[in-house]
C-alpha cells in the first residue's frame, strides 16, 4: 500500500487519472506489472478504483454494482460477487438499492466492486474523507487488511496524515506534481527530510539555521550542539517539549493554552516566531506568563527547504 | 425503485429495439403510401377547395374520364386561387390549373406559369367574358361580386341596405362589414378592383372611409363566409348567387345579396395549361371539354354562371340570383398597370 | 493518438451531428428568405432595403405593434400571475394540487384550439355575449355588443390566456425555493409585511421574473395561429405579415427585412431568457430547504380566502374556459334559431372519408399527426442527447456562440422556417418540399431545443465519477454510456420525448407552409375547418378530438415515465 500525501492542487487526482488512463501523459510511461499501459484505454488496464463519493451506480442494486466489472469469462459472476461482498462484510445486503446504503456500507460496496474486477492495481482516491471520524478508523483497518490479504498493490490518496501513517507500507509526498520525498512511515515520521514533509507530519516548529560554528548551530530557538553537516532548517515536534527536564531549554511567552483532555496545547511566542508545544494536561498556563520548555537534543530534526 | 431482474443493459436494448421496430413499421407504411401516390399517369388538375368540395370537379372529371379513358387527379387542398398560385410557384406539379380569375391573371403572368392555348370551340363563349385575348386563360364560369347582408342582424341593428358599394363607407356601417385581404384572396383582390372601378380617382379616400366600416379583414373568402354564417357580423363581400344557393341547398335564406345595377363586377374564372405540363394534349382536351354542355351545365355547382350563352341554368338561380345591367370590369392592361397603386391604397387605408 | 478505442466522445463529432442538421434545415431556409433582403436584384450586397424599411410607415407600424402587444401581454400576464403564484405557494387550500397540474395544460394545448375557444367565448354569438345579454335583460338594460374579437386587444387577451398558466408555474417554482429565513430576518429587523414584500421578497424573484417575462415576450412575438384567427389580417404582427407577403406572392425583400428585424428582437429576448434562467438567485435554498412554509392557518383569513378563490377562478377561467367552450359548442347545433344538442359534428369528424377541405379524412389527419409526433420523438431525442453531450463540455473559444446557435430554434419564426424550406428546396431538390421529410425536419428542428434543456439538466446531475468508475471496471466509453449514463438520463429523455411529441402535434405555422394535402396534420385540418369549412361545429368537434388525442398521449407518456423513474417527471 503506497500512500500519496499532498495538499489540494498538488496533483493527486491527476496522478490517479494518469494511472487509470483518463489522461495521457505528455512524456514518460506508465508501467503496470511490467506492462507499458501508457497507450491503453482505461477499460483495458486492469485497475480498480475506489472514489471519494463511492460512485456507485444508482440504478443498480448492490449485487449488480459488484457484478459490473467481473470478467466476461467468469462462469459464475454472481457467486464471485457474493464472495466479494462477504469479504467486505456485506453478505446480506445484495438486494438493496445503493441509494439506501449508509456511508460506510457504500464504501465497502465500492471496494467489493473494485475487487471483483480483479485489478492489478488498486487506486483509492480519498475513500474515507466523506465518512464520519469514528467510521474512518475502523474502515481504515479493514481496507488495509483486505488489500494486504489479497496482495493487491494499492495507491492510496489522502491528505490525512494519520490515515497515511496507519495504513501505508510506503508514503510519498506530492507537491506541484512531483514526489519530493518518500519512505516507510516510521522513517518519514521520525526522520523527514524536507520541510514540507515535516509540516505534513505535524512538525510545525521549524527554525532557520543561521550559522554553524564549532559544533553548534545557531537558530531562533537558541544554540544546539550539532555534530553533522549544517542543516538549512531544524524542526522540533510539539510533543518533544516538556515542562521540566534537563538539556536544552527555551523561554516562551504564552499566547494561548488549550485543554484537550489528554494534553495541553500551548502556543508561545519566542522572539519573532511562534512555538507550539503539546504538554501533559496537568498544568495551567495563563496568557502572558513566561515559561520554560525543555527539549532533548535528539529530538531536533534537520530539514532541507527543498527549493531548487 | 425496484428494477426487478432486468439489467440496465437489457432495458436499454429493449427501448432501442422498440424504437427501431416502430421506425421500421412507420417506414414501411410511408413507403407503401409513396408508391401508391403515382401522379405521372393521367391528367393532374390543380384548383381550389370548393371546386372539388362542391361537386363541380368530381362530376365533370368523372364524365371526362369515361369519355377519354384517362385518369384524372384533382389537387384541391387550397382555400383560394392565390394559394394555388403560391403552391405552383413553389414547385407543386400540375398540368392544368382551374380557377385563375381576372384579378389573379396578372400575378399568374408575373410568375410565368402559363402556356398559351386557344381552344377550337372558343367561339361558344360570350366574347364579353374573354378577358385574356392572348389565351393564357380560357374562361369557364363567372359570378357577380356582391354585398351580402344577414337579414336578421340588419333588422336587429336597424341598418339600411346599401344601394351602391360607395354607400358602404358611410358612418352607419361602422364596424359592420367583413372584408377580405386582397393579398391572400382572389375575392379580396376582385373586390379591390371593383372598388377602384366604381370610385375612380377617389379610391384612396373611399378606402379610408371604408376602413371605418371594417369589422375584420379575413385572410380568405372561406373564413369570411364561415364567420358570416355564424352571425359574427351583418355584412360581407361575396357573390351574387349566394342567396340563390341557400335556397337551392336548404330551401330558405337569411341572406340578402346586393349587386348594384350599374356597378356589376364580374369575377370571371378561367383555366390554363401550365408550363412544363407533361400531359399537354390531355389538358387541351379538358379545356375544350369545359366549354361543352356537359361541363357548362354544371357550373351551377360552383355557384357561378356559365360562359356559354344559352346553357340551361337552375331555375332557382334564375329566381333568386342577382345581377347587374352594366358592368365595370377594367381591361387587363388597366389592371396590370394600376393594381399596385390600388393595393397600396388599400394597405394605407386598412392597416 | 494511440491504438486504443475512443477515450471520450469526440467533441467535434458530437457537435457535427446537430450542427449539420441545423445548417441544412434551419440556417439555409432562413437565409433563403433573408438573402433577398440584403441583395439587389443584380446580386450585389446592399442595405438599401433596410433603409427603405425606415421610411415604410406600414412596416414600421407593424414592427411597433408586434413589440407593443408583446410587451403589454407580458406585463399583464406577469401582474396577474405574480400574486397568484405567491398565494398558491404560501397557502394550503383544497384543490391546490389540482390547480397546479392545471397550469401545465396550456403547455400541451395546441394554440389553435385556444383560438377557437376564444371565438367560442368572445364571438358575436359567444358565451360572453349570451351572458351579458342575460344579465342586462334581467336588469332591463340595453345589452352592449361584445366587440373584442378581431381587435388588437383580442390578441393581447389571447396571449394572456396562453401564457398566464406558464408564468404562474415558473413563479410558483421559484417561490418554492425561497429561503424563508430571509423573510423572517427582515421581519425581526423591524420591517412590516409590505416592506418585506417589496424590499426582500421581490428582489429575490428578480431572475425568475426576468426569465418568465422574456419567455412570454418571445412567445408573443412569434405566435402565428392565434394571431390570424383571433385578430384578423388588419392587426398584423410581423409573423402574419411575412406570411401575407409570401402567400400574396410579393415583394420578397420586404419579407426578408421584416424577418431580419424580428429575428434580431427575438435573439435578444431569447438571449435574456437563456441567461436569466441559468442564474441561481442568491439566497435560494438548496434542495434541502423547504422554501416558503405552507401556512395552513393563514388561509382561513377571510381576505386571503377571497383572494385565493379569485385566483383559482381566474386560473380556471383562463385555462378551462376556452376548452370547455369548445367542447360544449361541439355538441350544439343551431336548428331554426334554437340550439339543440347533437352528435352530428362528431359523426362527420370521425368519418374516414376524404374531406377535400383538408385533403385527407379527418381521422386521417389524426393518424398523420400521431405518426409525425412519433417520428419527431425518434429523431429529436437522439439529437437532443447528442447536443446535450456537446454542450456539456469544457469551454473553448466561441463555445457560447456555438451552443447558442444549437439552441437557436427556441426562438425561430415558424412561418419563415416553413417558407424557407419550400423556397430553398423546391428549386434545387424538387420533391422535398411537400414531402413528409420536410414536415418531419421542421417539427424536429422546432422540438429538439426544449429536449436539449431537459436532457442537459438531468445529465448535469450525474456525477462524473460514475463514468470513470465504470471504465475502470472494464467498460468502454460507449459501454459506459449505454449501461450507466443512458439509464440515468431516462427521466430527461422522457421529458424530452413528451416535449417533442406535444410540440409536433400542436405545430401549425411551419407545417402549414410545408405540408401537402396527404400529410395534413390535425392543427392544419383544424385551421382549414375554421377558415374554410362551412361550419363552426366541425371545427369545435375536431378541436375536442385534438385535445383528447393530445391529453391521452401525454397521460400515457407520463404513466410510462412514472413507471421507469423514481417519481414524477415534472415540466
Amino acid at each position: 500500500m503506497y500512500t500519496v500525501l499532498g495538499d489540494s492542487g498538488s496533483g493527486k487526482t491527476t496522478l490517479l487519472k494518469l494511472i487509470a488512463g483518463f489522461i495521457r501523459p505528455n512524456s514518460g510511461r506508465i508501467i503496470i506489472k511490467g506492462v507499458d499501459v501508457s497507450d491503453l484505454a482505461p477499460e483495458k488496464r486492469k485497475v480498480g478504483m475506489v472514489f471519494q463519493n463511492y460512485a456507485l451506480f444508482p440504478h443498480m442494486n448492490v449485487l449488480k454494482n459488484v457484478m459490473y466489472g467481473i470478467d466476461r469469462r467468469n462462469r459464475d459472476p454472481k457467486r464471485y460477487a457474493r464472495r466479494m461482498l462477504k469479504i467486505v462484510g456485506l453478505g446480506e445486503l445484495e438486494e438493496r438499492p445503493v441509494t439506501l446504503l449508509s456511508g460506510g456500507q457504500a464504501q465497502r460496496v465500492a471496494l467489493a466492486r473494485a475487487l471483483a474486477h480483479d485489478p492489478d492495481v488498486m487506486l483509492l482516491d480519498e475513500p474515507l474523507s466523506a465518512l464520519d471520524a469514528s467510521l474512518r478508523e475502523g474502515l481504515r483497518r479493514e481496507l488495509r487488511a483486505i488489500l494486504k490479504e489479497r496482495g493487491i498493490t494499492s495507491l492510496y490518496i489522502t491528505h490525512d496524515q494519520m490515515e497515511a501513517l496507519s495504513i501505508s507500507d510506503r508514503i510519498g509526498f506530492l507537491d506541484r506534481g512531483r514526489i519530493f520525498e518518500q519512505g516507510a512511515p516510521e522513517d518519514i515520521y521520525w526522520r523527514p527530510r524536507y520541510e514540507r514533509t515535516a509540516l505534513f507530519m505535524g512538525i510545525c516548529n521549524i527554525f532557520k539555521v543561521r550559522r554553524m560554528r564549532r559544533g553548534r548551530i545557531f537558530t531562533e530557538i537558541g544554540e544546539i550542539p550539532w555534530t553533522q553537516e549544517k542543516p538549512e532548517l531544524v524542526g522540533i515536534r510539539p510533543e518533544s517539549f516538556f515542562r521540566d527536564g534537563s538539556g536544552l531549554e527555551t523561554r516562551i511567552t504564552v499566547m494561548s493554552s488549550e485543554y484537550r483532555g489528554n494534553v495541553q496545547v500551548v502556543f508561545g511566542k519566542l522572539g519573532n516566531t511562534t512555538i507550539k508545544a503539546v504538554l501533559r494536561s496537568d498544568g495551567y498556563h495563563a496568557k502572558g506568563d513566561d515559561m520554560v520548555l525543555f527539549f532533548d537534543h535528539g529530538s531536533v530534526i534537520p530539514l532541507e527547504t527543498g527549493e531548487e | 425503485m425496484t428494477r426487478g431482474k432486468i439489467s440496465a443493459k437489457a432495458y436499454v436494448f429493449a427501448i432501442a429495439a422498440v424504437f427501431i421496430i416502430m421506425l421500421a413499421v412507420v417506414g414501411i407504411v410511408i413507403y407503401l403510401e409513396t408508391i401508391s401516390d403515382d401522379d405521372t399517369h393521367g391528367l393532374v388538375i390543380i384548383s381550389y377547395t370548393s371546386f372539388e368540395q362542391w361537386g363541380l370537379g368530381p362530376e365533370t372529371v368523372k364524365i371526362f374520364e369515361e369519355m377519354y379513358g384517362v385518369n384524372v387527379t384533382l389537387k384541391t387542398n387550397f382555400g383560394d386561387v392565390g394559394q394555388v398560385l403560391s403552391a405552383l410557384d413553389k414547385g407543386e406539379y400540375a398540368d392544368l390549373v382551374i380557377g385563375i380569375d381576372n384579378s389573379m391573371l396578372r400575378t399568374a403572368l408575373k410568375l410565368d406559369l402559363l402556356d398559351v392555348y386557344r381552344p377550337d370551340n372558343i367561339d361558344r363563349v360570350d366574347p364579353d367574358l374573354i378577358f385574356d385575348p392572348e389565351f393564357h386563360i380560357v374562361p369557364y364560369d363567372y359570378g357577380y361580386l356582391a354585398v351580402i347582408c344577414n337579414t336578421v342582424m340588419m333588422e336587429e341593428r336597424d341598418l339600411p341596405y346599401p344601394e351602391s358599394i360607395m354607400n358602404l363607407s358611410q358612418d352607419v356601417y361602422k364596424d359592420q362589414i367583413m372584408f377580405i385581404d386582397p393579398a391572400t384572396s382572389s375575392t379580396g383582390s376582385s373586390f379591390l378592383i371593383w372598388a377602384a372601378s366604381v370610385s375612380g380617382e377617389g379610391l384612396g379616400e373611399y378606402l379610408e372611409d371604408l376602413s371605418e366600416s371594417e369589422f375584420n379583414v379575413f385572410p380568405t373568402w372561406d373564413g369570411m363566409y364561415n364567420a358570416f354564417q355564424n352571425g359574427e357580423a351583418p355584412i360581407g363581400i361575396s357573390y351574387g348567387l349566394d342567396t340563390a344557393s341557400d335556397h337551392l341547398f336548404t330551401g330558405s335564406s337569411t341572406t340578402v345579396t346586393i349587386v348594384p345595377e350599374n356597378e356589376g363586377y364580374r369575377q370571371i374564372e378561367g383555366a390554363g395549361i401550365l408550363k412544363g405540363a407533361r400531359n399537354r394534349d390531355m389538358a387541351e382536351e379538358f379545356i375544350e371539354f369545359m366549354l361543352t354542355d356537359d361541363f357548362q351545365s354544371r357550373v351551377g355547382y360552383n355557384v357561378m354562371l356559365p360562359v356559354v350563352p344559352g346553357t340551361p341554368v337552375d331555375p332557382i338561380y334564375l329566381e333568386h340570383g342577382v345581377w347587374a345591367r352594366e358592368h365595370v370590369e377594367p381591361t387587363q392592361e388597366v389592371v396590370r398597370e394600376y393594381y399596385p397603386d390600388w393595393f397600396s391604397s388599400w394597405e394605407d387605408a386598412f392597416y | 493518438m494511440g491504438k486504443s478505442s475512443a477515450r471520450r466522445f469526440s467533441g467535434p463529432l458530437l457537435y457535427a451531428v446537430p450542427l449539420l442538421f441545423l445548417l441544412v434545415f434551419l440556417a439555409y431556409p432562413l437565409l433563403v428568405i433573408m438573402v433577398p433582403a440584403f441583395t439587389t436584384s443584380g446580386g450585389a450586397l446592399t442595405l438599401g432595403n433596410f433603409i427603405g424599411l425606415l421610411s415604410d410607415e406600414r412596416s414600421l407600424s407593424i414592427i411597433r405593434f408586434t413589440v407593443l402587444q408583446a410587451m403589454v401581454s407580458t406585463l399583464i400576464t406577469i401582474l396577474l400571475a405574480f400574486p397568484g403564484a405567491y398565494l398558491i405557494s404560501r397557502y394550503r387550500f383544497p384543490g391546490r394540487s389540482a390547480l397546479l397540474s392545471l397550469t401545465t395544460v396550456p403547455f400541451v394545448l395546441p394554440p389553435l384550439v385556444l383560438g377557437i375557444g376564444f371565438i367560442s367565448i368572445f364571438g358575436t354569438n359567444g358565451y360572453l355575449q349570451s351572458f351579458l345579454d342575460m344579465v342586462t335583460s334581467v336588469l332591463s338594460l340595453p345589452s352592449p355588443t361584445v366587440g373584442i374579437l378581431y381587435t388588437k386587444e383580442a390578441i393581447v387577451i389571447a396571449h394572456v390566456f396562453l401564457n398566464f398558466p406558464l408564468v404562474l408555474r415558473i413563479l410558483y417554482s421559484r417561490f418554492n425555493t425561497l429561503d424563508e429565513d430571509l423573510l423572517n430576518a427582515s421581519r425581526s429587523l423591524g420591517a412590516g409585511p409590505i416592506m418585506t414584500f417589496f424590499r426582500v421578497l421581490v428582489p429575490q424573484m428578480r431572475y425568475s421574473l426576468v426569465s418568465a417575462a422574456s419567455l412570454v415576450f418571445t412567445f408573443c412575438l412569434l405566435t402565428f395561429g392565434v394571431v390570424v384567427v383571433v385578430g384578423g389580417m388588419a392587426n398584423a404582427t410581423i409573423e402574419l405579415e411575412i406570411y401575407r407577403q409570401f402567400t400574396g406572392i410579393f415583394d420578397d425583400p420586404k419579407a426578408g427585412v421584416l424577418l431580419a428585424v424580428e429575428m434580431f428582437i427575438v435573439a435578444l429576448s431569447t438571449g435574456v431568457y437563456l441567461w436569466s434562467s441559468r442564474k441561481k438567485d442568491i439566497g435560494s435554498r438548496t434542495s434541502r430547504g423547504a422554501g416558503l412554509r405552507l401556512d395552513r392557518a393563514g388561509s382561513r383569513k377571510p381576505l386571503r380566502m377571497v383572494l385565493i378563490i379569485l385566483y383559482a377562478s381566474l386560473l380556471l377561467l383562463l385555462v378551462v374556459g376556452p376548452m370547455a367552450a369548445v367542447v360544449h359548442d361541439s355538441f350544439v347545433e343551431e336548428v331554426e334559431g334554437e340550439e339543440e344538442y347533437t352528435t352530428r359534428w362528431y359523426r362527420t369528424m370521425l368519418s374516414r372519408e376524404n374531406d377535400p377541405t383538408i385533403g385527407v379524412s379527418p381521422m386521417g389527419a389524426v393518424l398523420n399527426s400521431l405518426m409525425f409526433g412519433f417520428l419527431t420523438v425518434v429523431l429529436s431525442v437522439p439529437m437532443a442527447v447528442i447536443t446535450a453531450y456537446a454542450i456539456d463540455r469544457r469551454p473553448f473559444r466561441g463555445k457560447k456562440l456555438l451552443d447558442g446557435f444549437l439552441l437557436f430554434p427556441l426562438g425561430v419564426s415558424t412561418i419563415a422556417l416553413g417558407l424557407g424550406m419550400i423556397k430553398g428546396f423546391s428549386q434545387g431538390w424538387p420533391g422535398l418540399a411537400g414531402t413528409w421529410i420536410a414536415v418531419l425536419t421542421v417539427h424536429t428542428i422546432i422540438a429538439y431545443p426544449l429536449g436539449v434543456r431537459a436532457v442537459l439538466s438531468v445529465k448535469r446531475s450525474i456525477p462524473d465519477d460514475l463514468v470513470r468508475a465504470s471504465r475502470t471496471l472494464g467498460a468502454s466509453r460507449l459501454g459506459a454510456f449505454l449501461s450507466i449514463e443512458l439509464p440515468l438520463l431516462l427521466p430527461g429523455i422522457l421529458i424530452a420525448s413528451v416535449f417533442a411529441f406535444t410540440i409536433s402535434i400542436g405545430e401549425f405555422g411551419a407545417t402549414l407552409m410545408v405540408s401537402s394535402p396527404e400529410y395534413t396534420t390535425m392543427p392544419l385540418a383544424l385551421y382549414k375547418f375554421i377558415a374554410g369549412g362551412r361550419d363552426f361545429g366541425s371545427a369545435t368537434a375536431y378541436s375536442t378530438i385534438l385535445m383528447f388525442v393530445t391529453f391521452t398521449s401525454i397521460l400515457a407518456m407520463d404513466l410510462m415515465a412514472r413507471k421507469s423513474t423514481k417519481g414524477e417527471v415534472g415540466i
